[in-house]
């Protein structure tokens, strides 16, 4: 069970991410070449490749089971917990919805006022935004699939299972994502990111504290399938909380 | 440095700061009374899950 909820969390986790990296590199491509946007974005990859390689076989060697899980459950509570917070705040129209087509807009605004910078085809503005742009999106992700993958175990799906696991939903995420871009070629506004975020807002909170419950000394009455008990406890608060917060926010426009 | 200062304290921190601290001494204090008492290995479970819906309401009602 546990390893399809690691490919499914690190691909609609990693999905999000390249959606609003895609929106920086095309703003970058059309504004500043294709050619420096393109070899940023490549270069950033190769760098969370490396820190996902290197990090993730750290962890699962030097660091016990136990306090692996301890540590990850916490991170991923306080990550999930941000997502699920952020997914119900903007569900209950108390934050403005994540806009790719506002912010490609902006992204190409602000781009288009800088003066070409660099030799030949390559243009460091460009390379420069589009290198950050992914790493920084990307940094999430990789956090994700480092955390999550290494506390998962060895269950796995494919022949793949921990780390690699979750680097391969990873991995589809990207090459969906970019697939996407090349044929539309332009902001992915119409990805439901806001029900992704709600939905891997709870499968994190409800690993990381199973993970961190069991680090902790917990025993879990059900085994594993506390883990669902946890997914649908955590699902009903965030589905009552949108409407609570929802109907406040109504009323509070209204009076 | 400065973006990887930023991200850390995003991913941390964010705009709920009370959801880290309570994470926090929710695991201590789990770990704390399990390490003590062994025997409420089982019972803390629920409990604790109890805590960290308590603190999602929190920051939500912080909002």
């Amino acid at each position: 069970m546990s390893g399809l909820f690691l490919l499914t969390a690190s691909f609609l986790a990693s999905s999000v991410e390249m959606v609003e990296a895609l929106t920086i590199i095309l703003a970058t491509g059309i504004t500043r070449g294709w050619r420096s946007a393109l070899i940023g974005a490549a270069l950033a990859s190769v760098v969370l490749a490396l820190i996902i390689l290197v990090f993730g076989a750290a962890l699962t060697t030097f660091i016990p089971l136990d306090l692996l899980r301890l540590i990850v459950g916490g991170f991923l509570l306080i990550f999930g917990m941000q997502w699920l917070r952020k997914s119900i705040l903007r569900y209950a129209g108390l934050k403005a919805l994540h806009d790719e087509d506002r912010i490609f807009r902006e992204e190409v605004s602000e781009l288009s006022k800088v003066s070409p910078s660099g030799t030949g085809a390559m243009d460091w503005v460009g390379f420069t935004v589009a290198f950050k742009g992914v790493l920084l999106e990307g940094l999430e992700v990789a956090f994700i699939v480092i955390t999550f993958g290494s506390s998962a175990g060895s269950e796995g799906v494919g022949g793949l299972s921990g780390v690699g696991l979750a680097t391969a939903g990873a991995v589809a995420a990207l090459i969906l994502v970019l697939i996407a871009g090349l044929v539309l070629h332009r902001p992915l506004a119409k990805v439901p990111e806001n029900t992704m975020k709600f939905a891997v807002g709870l499968v994190l909170m409800a690993f990381g504290t199973f993970w961190g419950g069991e680090g902790a000394g917990i025993e879990w009455a059900w085994g594993e399938g506390a883990i669902l008990a946890l997914l649908v406890t955590y699902g009903a608060l965030g589905w009552g909380a949108v409407h609570v917060l929802r109907r406040e926010a109504r009323a509070t426009v209204s009076a | 440095m400065r973006y990887l200062r930023s991200f850390w304290y995003d991913f941390i921190v964010g705009d709920s700061w009370e959801t880290a601290v309570g994470v926090v001494a929710a695991l201590g204090a789990t770990w704390f009374i399990i390490e003590h008492h062994a025997s409420l290995s089982e019972a803390l479970g629920p409990l604790f899950a109890a805590a960290i819906i308590v603190i999602m309401v929190i920051s939500l009602i912080r909002k």
